[in-house]
């Protein structure tokens, strides 16, 4: 959008003198406009945060003699129309005693930002809201309504936007659905339990109230973040904020946490705005553990999953099936079952590439293993256990994914993550095994030679440790005690460490 | 809505101007007869107008003026 300059503010000014502006022009103090739209305050991205620089600026130093409020308030009001944004300004007499607190110096900018949030809304025309939407959100709504349709619902409420949300396959909110655990058949089972079925106006579904509120959430969520787009992450979090929706209780029933959704979709709303404009991220030291992690894996899963669309995951179910129907007819020809040399190699490569299809399948998805783990951690299993168990679990949802159903992997591969978790959790509970095992890489340990390569990334005395650890390179296998007493460290810091290279073999498994 | 009584006064402003665009604005001050700084003010003047009356604009004014009318007049008040 053009940015507010000093022709706008001359017109708002001759509509209110109601003068031609010849004749404005010889009493407005020109600069003096030009300076209060250039300050800090007035250029704040977040249209409220705009809106009280101009009513500080224009209070602090009227441009035209007789006109400072008048013109302050409809600048202010006119910034924020423009960013499609009403304002309640009554009472009346509220209003007034705090525009003049403001000009009198007597109210901070901070105290006007704070006046304004609590005033603002979107104004009524959903058309004009609708303008504001990008490709994907607009999608999201198309998929809500086919949602609604399909269950014989009237309306188109905010269980109907979840599952719209749940088709999502890439961007912030697919990921944090995804790892939330929430699939799309359980929400639609749920959708179907609160809602009853009822006919269609003739005119077309409408949106609930509650709906409404959660799309008028989503802009207020875009403005907030400065973003000229409501996006879909926007629409999760307005459904997230929405807390007395019906939304809530079923995210909450589906096993999700709305707080910790929340704060991981405007940490990776943050990402994906980072990633635009600088092309990488790199974490700030200030961000605890936990939302490295967030990042890190998302933004690993963000560079494979850009690969693997739907259409490429049934092809890769497909490939995935046919392999291992074709593994088993090579086993069975071994016993009983005559092929000639013809139809063994068929079989042979059908199993090949039924074996690829597995490995991008799976490796598309490790990142959800690390994603998961963090919010087991209370339970007192190591980070790397349970992202051990993590992947036994993804091995596991592939073996049982039907690409015939047609749901995200991940929605699927999210289940038996947390479910191998939860099980590894259980197993805690009882006697440790005698002596630490070495990780399990998917599709068959790493050679010790692999294993090497990839620690290449760690430094030389914390590489001592791994070794000394797992007996890479003979020696055996130690205990933390063992190895924290040997390099006279503390059992916390080898398990950061172990932690660590876990993480690094995670990511950079070699093809 | 009655405007306040304008007191009219002149400030200097010094203009940047390109000498190409520079020698065209002496040249129409020229040819009209008027001062270089009429004709500024004219271009001025007449900017602030198209944007006046620009429809988007005028359709958000309008409605905002008309939204909170009975606010701006009592502010009136206050700036006697």
């Amino acid at each position: 959008m053009r940015k507010l300059d000093v022709a706008d503010v001359a017109a708002l000014a001759c509509e209110l003198l109601q003068v031609t502006p010849a004749d404005l022009l010889e009493v407005l103090d020109v600069e003096r406009v030009a300076g209060i739209l250039a300050s800090p305050a007035a250029t704040a991205i977040v249209p409220h945060e705009a809106a009280a620089g101009l009513l500080h600026g224009f209070l602090a130093h009227p441009p035209v003699p007789h006109l400072g409020r008048r013109l302050a308030l409809l600048v202010a009001v006119h910034s924020l129309a423009r960013a499609g944004l009403d304002i309640d300004l009554e009472p009346e007499e509220e209003t007034r005693k705090h525009l003049q607190d403001i000009a009198i110096g007597a109210a901070t900018l901070e105290r006007t930002i704070a006046w304004l949030d609590s005033r603002v809304t979107t104004q009524g025309q959903e058309g004009e809201m609708f303008e504001r939407f990008s490709a994907g959100a607009r999608q999201v709504l198309v998929l809500a309504q086919e949602e609604a349709r399909l269950l014989g619902h009237g309306a188109v409420g905010t269980e109907h936007l979840l599952l719209g949300l749940l088709h999502g396959q890439e961007g912030p909110a697919a990921y944090v659905l995804a790892a939330s655990g929430i699939s799309l058949e359980d929400a639609r089972r749920e959708a179907a339990a609160i809602t009853t079925p009822s006919p269609a106006p003739p005119d077309g579904r409408p949106f609930t109230p509650r709906m409404k509120k959660v799309l008028e959430l989503a802009l207020r969520e875009s403005l907030q973040q400065g973003d000229l787009e409501v996006g879909a992450p926007h629409l999760l979090l307005g459904l997230l904020r929405e807390g007395a929706g019906v939304d809530v209780p079923v995210v909450r029933t589906l096993g999700g946490d709305p707080g910790g959704m929340r704060e991981a979709l405007l940490r990776l709303i943050e990402v994906d705005a980072r990633v635009a404009d600088q092309g990488h991220v790199e974490p700030c030291p200030a961000e605890s553990p936990e939302d490295v992690e967030i990042v890190e894996a998302y933004l690993a899963g963000r560079a494979q999953q850009r690969r693997l669309t739907r259409d490429d995951e049934v092809r890769l179910g497909q490939m995935y099936e046919a392999g291992r129907a074709a593994q088993a007819a090579l086993e069975q020809a071994n016993d009983d079952v005559d092929l000639d040399r013809e139809q063994v190699q068929q079989l042979q490569r059908q199993r090949d590439e039924g074996e690829e299809a597995r490995r991008i399948l799976v490796e598309s998805h490790l990142h959800l293993s690390a994603a998961i783990a963090p919010r087991y951690r209370s339970f007192g299993v190591p980070m790397p256990e349970l992202i051990e168990a993590g992947n036994e679990g993804l091995k596991r949802a592939l073996e049982k994914f039907d690409w015939r159903k047609g749901y995200p992997f991940a929605t699927y591969a999210t289940w038996w993550i947390k479910q191998a978790m939860t099980h590894r959790i259980g197993q805690a509970t009882r006697p440790p095994p005698a002596s630490p095992e070495p990780p399990v890489a998917l599709g068959g340990a790493p050679s010790p030679a692999q294993i090497e390569r990839i620690l290449e990334g760690l430094d030389p005395g914390e590489l001592e440790v791994i070794r000394m650890r797992f007996g890479l390179g003979g020696g055996g296998v130690h205990a933390l005690d063992e190895v924290a007493a040997h390099f006279g460290i503390s059992r916390e810091q080898v398990r950061k460490i172990e932690a660590r290279t876990m993480e690094l073999l995670l990511r950079r498994r070699p093809p | 809505m009655a405007g306040g009584a304008l007191v009219a006064e002149t400030k200097n402003l010094l203009l940047r101007l390109d000498p190409a665009l520079a020698e065209r604005l002496h040249a129409v001050a020229e040819v009209e007869g008027r001062t270089v700084s009429d004709v500024v003010r004219e271009a001025i003047a007449d900017h602030v107008e198209r944007r006046q009356h620009d429809p988007a604009f005028a359709r958000l004014v309008r409605a905002s003026i008309e939204r909170h009318s009975r606010l701006l007049e009592s502010l009136a008040e206050d700036e006697v």
